[in-house]
């Protein structure tokens, strides 16, 4: 009797453990589906956090009418793509799956990878084989006519800011990786049809005297006995190794009028402190790194300068490499305010690149002619777009002796703190951006003059 | 809002499930009642008003309809309640059809065109319509009691698992379980295995099956096409080789099994979580021998449905001639097309169906069984694919043309390489619908879906099922993903 009573019990226990499993197993699927909702949601934790991800979708709001005509629901759906929970582990986990097995396929269709884990732009690579120039041209001689008509409108252009306004500009051709390092590159036919952008950019200004610095040849012949390598294995942006290169553009720009930059004085190369994937690397966003992968260096910079210094006020109009001069160079110490017009597209105007703009929306000539440099880069195969449409608006603009006055009047405005003041506060109340409100009254001063 | 969609998925299912065990169980009701006025407010919020007036207007009536007892007028309201619903049914599905075919009719003698300005469609139309004639006519025929509630009522009819896509529950199978219903732990865990398992099927085989069709084939619906597209369409299969259009047509055949049999999985899957037995829908159709048993193990819902308030009202087989039976037979079957969609293919497309059950009843049948099971179930499988030509296609002409290019016999070699994930796809699916013809699958097929799952196998269920619902949101999102890069060309 007491067997059957214990057993009895043991039955029961038994149940009820297999039952508070169930239990178990059915609560922690809700609060599986809870934590997926909270984070899509809210977003608590950035584990796996994906790099340079391109989330366009901004968080919907509800209205009515939006929600009526369908368009609050599609947008729900498209935030949630773009945000649901699991969304980086997913896709790190797809990406390693593509990258490992088949062929080191990347989810940046441009970017390919090489021998021994390196990894380039595929635009830099056609351009090394000569397959580049053919995407953007029909003919040698097409690309020839191009590249003299770009350098010719940089030349009259160059004429009118040195002899109206004393400003100078120049052009910088930065180094491309596969120039540098074609060891690695991934193994391609060679088209000798067509020549090469860069080089005929070149050629053209030494042949118009127009101001250049060509980097490509100075860093090829340094590159075999550098004791560090000058680009980083899985990085396509210059690292360390561009401090030389600004080093060089600032001595060139002292040496075209003799304005007094401070100068750099690189004291050495150290290891980063940064032990974070390469910039390729992490945008590949792969769950693990790719291995030999060599470390990161830093330039310990110091800059030299006297009574007779004067910091210039520069407008750098060209690629990511400008990205350089804002991690690495001392900025605040050699410049005393600089716009990047990066890729003729957006604005970033400043030391801390809080006034972001889209080029359409600035009075371009404006800033044009408030600085007393302007630098137009690039590296190697962005030369076929040439200026990407700068020179040819800068010329058009400031051929207008209307758009000059505009620009010069809005000028004086920017550099008179009170003014600035109410024009911020009347752009506010008139729901325009500051830029515009400057602009407008900028031409009603102007009409009121002229009466 | 469908179930796989991201809202769904991420949004309504979690807060939905959280709030309706939280919910006392004398309360649940209402609480999935909100759920479902919600779940279709968000995808149709232009029609959540009607639907909601037309459920409250039928509910009085039948309750009126029970309380009389003038037989007449008992009648009356029965069809007044039937027609409410059948006559939304018929101006929002088949208002633009009817419309733009009378015009066709008078532009041909040479009369001005009827001014007609176009529906949207409500989304579930068809299976809530005929939820709510279910209501109508089993209360009528004293099958069941009336609701005495009109939430109970509401919720039979909008209830989310089962508002857009069906399964089809007749009033008199769910009537019991909506006032009171069991679900225990082990239920409520097999509901959300069954509801990831059809969501697999969706989401990563269908879909990506899908894609591949409408590659093909252009998209399944022509009416918002432009003429241009259209044109492309036609130049596109007129010019399709053999090879290609086989594979177009089994991928839809296998793509519109998997993603409605996996809309129905998730819907029972859903049902279950609750403590409700929904009906199934499907039973291996593709393992049919005779096009009859076809209809019986597809869309089982639907076709009891048809046999229950149309085939059996008509006279079913009790009728004086053979001829009779044929025609009811043939019949239900083309109406059963129309439902499908109100165009031109979809009735041709039921009338073959009939045509072919006809021939089944006549001597297919017969001459299924002397060929041996394999063959029979090839001979129906085929037929099947070859009438699929006039679902997908929605033109007619397109549709022939398709065929003739089927049986062309101008084949070019197809490369597994060319698209691994596709072709992957299609023998997964291949092996899943005809598995069940061997005992094993049979047998794992009741173990998976049927058999209460012990200790070890609801642990090693659990995990799959998490894991597979996390893959699902992946394959459903993961496919657009470009970093951005500030280099750009």
């Amino acid at each position: 009797m007491h067997c059957l009573k214990k057993l009895n019990f043991a039955t029961r226990s038994i149940q009820k453990m297999k039952e508070l499993i169930k239990k178990s197993l059915c609560i922690v699927t809700v609060m599986l589906l809870s934590a997926l909702f909270l984070q899509t949601t809210w977003h608590f934790s950035d584990y796996m956090k994906l790099k340079n991800d391109s989330k366009s979708c901004e968080k919907p709001k509800l209205t009515f009418k939006n929600y009526c005509d369908g368009t609050f629901q599609k947008q729900v759906d498209d935030y949630l793509r773009e945000n649901y929970a699991t969304r980086a582990i997913v896709i790190r986990t797809r990406n390693q799956y593509d990258y490992t097995f088949k062929n080191k396929k990347t989810c940046i269709p441009f970017l390919l990878p090489g021998k021994d884990n390196w990894m380039y732009y595929r635009p830099g690579v056609l351009d090394y084989y000569g397959l580049e120039a053919p995407v953007h041209f029909k003919s040698d001689q097409e690309l020839r006519d191009f590249v003299n008509n770009q350098v010719d409108m940089l030349n009259e252009l160059r004429g009118i800011l040195k002899n109206d306004y004393g400003i100078e500009i120049l052009s910088f051709i930065g180094p491309d990786k596969p120039f540098i390092y074609p060891e690695h590159l991934p193994e391609m036919e060679r088209d000798t049809t067509m020549g090469n952008a860069a080089d005929y950019f070149a050629q053209r200004f030494a042949e118009t005297g127009f101001p250049n610095i060509d980097m490509k040849p100075w860093y090829q012949a340094i590159a075999d006995t550098s004791r560090r390598l000058l680009f980083m294995p899985m990085d396509s942006h210059w690292q360390y190794a561009s401090v030389w290169g600004y080093d060089s553009l600032f001595r060139f720009m002292n040496s075209l009028n003799d304005f007094g930059i401070p100068q750099m004085k690189i004291n050495g190369i150290k290891e980063s402190k940064f032990k974070g994937r390469q910039d390729d690397e992490a945008t590949l966003n792969l769950l693990f790194k790719v291995p030999n992968h060599t470390p990161l260096y830093t330039a310990d910079i110091s800059v030299i300068s006297d009574s007779t210094s004067r910091k210039p006020r520069v407008l750098f109009v060209g690629d990511s490499f400008i990205f350089a001069y804002e991690w690495l160079i001392p900025k605040k110490e050699i410049t005393s305010y600089y716009e990047n017009w990066f890729y003729y597209d957006n604005v970033y105007k400043g030391f801390d690149k809080k006034q972001k703009y889209k080029i359409k929306d600035i009075n371009r000539l404006r800033s044009i002619l408030d600085v007393d440099f302007i630098v137009v880069y690039s590296v190697g195969y962005q030369w076929y777009l040439g200026t990407r449409g700068f020179v040819e608006d800068a010329l058009e603009s400031i051929k207008d002796p209307y758009q000059v006055k505009v620009a010069q009047t809005m000028n004086r405005i920017g550099k008179d703190p009170s003014w600035m003041k109410l024009i911020r506060d009347k752009a506010q109340d008139k729901g325009f951006t500051v830029e515009k409100m400057l602009e407008l009254d900028a031409k009603w001063i102007i009409e009121h003059e002229n009466k | 809002m469908v179930f796989s969609s991201n809202i769904f998925l991420m949004c309504f299912l979690p807060i939905f499930l959280a709030a309706y065990f939280l919910t006392p169980r004398k309360w649940r009701n209402y609480t999935l009642l909100l759920a479902s006025i919600l779940f279709y407010a968000f995808g149709a919020p232009e029609f959540i008003v009607q639907l909601l007036v037309s459920i409250v207007a039928n509910f009085y009536l039948v309750k009126w309809m029970v309380k009389t007892d003038n037989q007449l007028l008992k009648k009356i309201l029965c069809g007044l309640s039937v027609a409410i619903s059948i006559g939304l049914l018929f101006y929002y599905k088949y208002g633009n059809f009817t419309m733009q075919n009378i015009n066709y009719v008078l532009g041909w003698v040479h009369v001005e065109p009827m001014k007609w300005v176009k529906i949207l469609l409500p989304i579930g139309i068809s299976f809530f319509s005929f939820q709510s004639v279910t209501y109508t006519l089993d209360t009528y025929r004293n099958v069941n009691e009336p609701m005495q509630k009109l939430t109970d009522y509401m919720l039979y009819i909008v209830m989310f698992p089962q508002l857009i896509a069906g399964p089809i529950i007749r009033y008199c199978d769910i009537a019991d379980q909506i006032r009171d219903r069991q679900a225990d732990y082990a239920d409520r865990l097999q509901g959300f295995y069954r509801f990831v398992l059809g969501l697999a099927k969706k989401v990563l085989i269908a879909d990506v099956i899908g894609f591949q069709v409408d590659k093909i084939l252009g998209p399944s619906n022509y009416d918002v096409l432009t003429s241009q597209q259209l044109a492309d369409i036609a130049t596109k299969i007129a010019n399709i080789d053999s090879s290609m259009a086989w594979i177009a047509i089994l991928a839809f055949t296998f793509q519109i099994y998997f993603d409605f049999a996996g809309y129905s999985d998730m819907a029972i899957g859903l049902g279950r979580m609750m403590g409700f037995k929904f009906p199934e829908n499907f039973d291996n159709p593709y393992v049919s021998t005779t096009i009859s048993e076809f209809w019986r193990r597809w869309h089982q819902t639907f076709s009891v449905f048809i046999k229950n308030y149309l085939y059996f009202p008509l006279g079913g087989s009790r009728v004086k001639t053979e001829g009779r039976k044929y025609f009811n037979l043939w019949f239900c079957f083309l109406m059963s097309g129309l439902w499908h969609g109100a165009a031109w293919n979809f009735v041709v497309y039921g009338a073959l169906q009939g045509i072919f059950i006809c021939a089944d009843k006549l001597f297919l049948r017969k001459f299924n069984e002397r060929i041996g099971r394999i063959p029979a179930v090839i001979c129906t499988f085929a037929i099947i694919v070859l009438t699929r030509c006039f679902f997908r296609i929605e033109r007619i002409d397109l549709s022939w043309l398709f065929i003739k290019r089927l049986f062309a016999f101008e084949f070019t070699p197809v490369r597994f390489a060319d698209n691994p994930h596709f072709f992957t796809m299609m023998i997964v699916a291949a092996i899943f619908s005809f598995i069940t013809m061997t005992r094993f699958g049979l047998r794992w097929q009741d173990k998976v879906y049927f058999t209460e799952y012990n200790q070890r196998q609801h642990i090693i269920a659990f995990a799959l099922a998490i894991f597979g619902f996390i893959f699902c949101l992946g394959a459903l999102n993961s496919s657009g993903f470009s970093p951005f890069i500030y280099f750009r060309f």
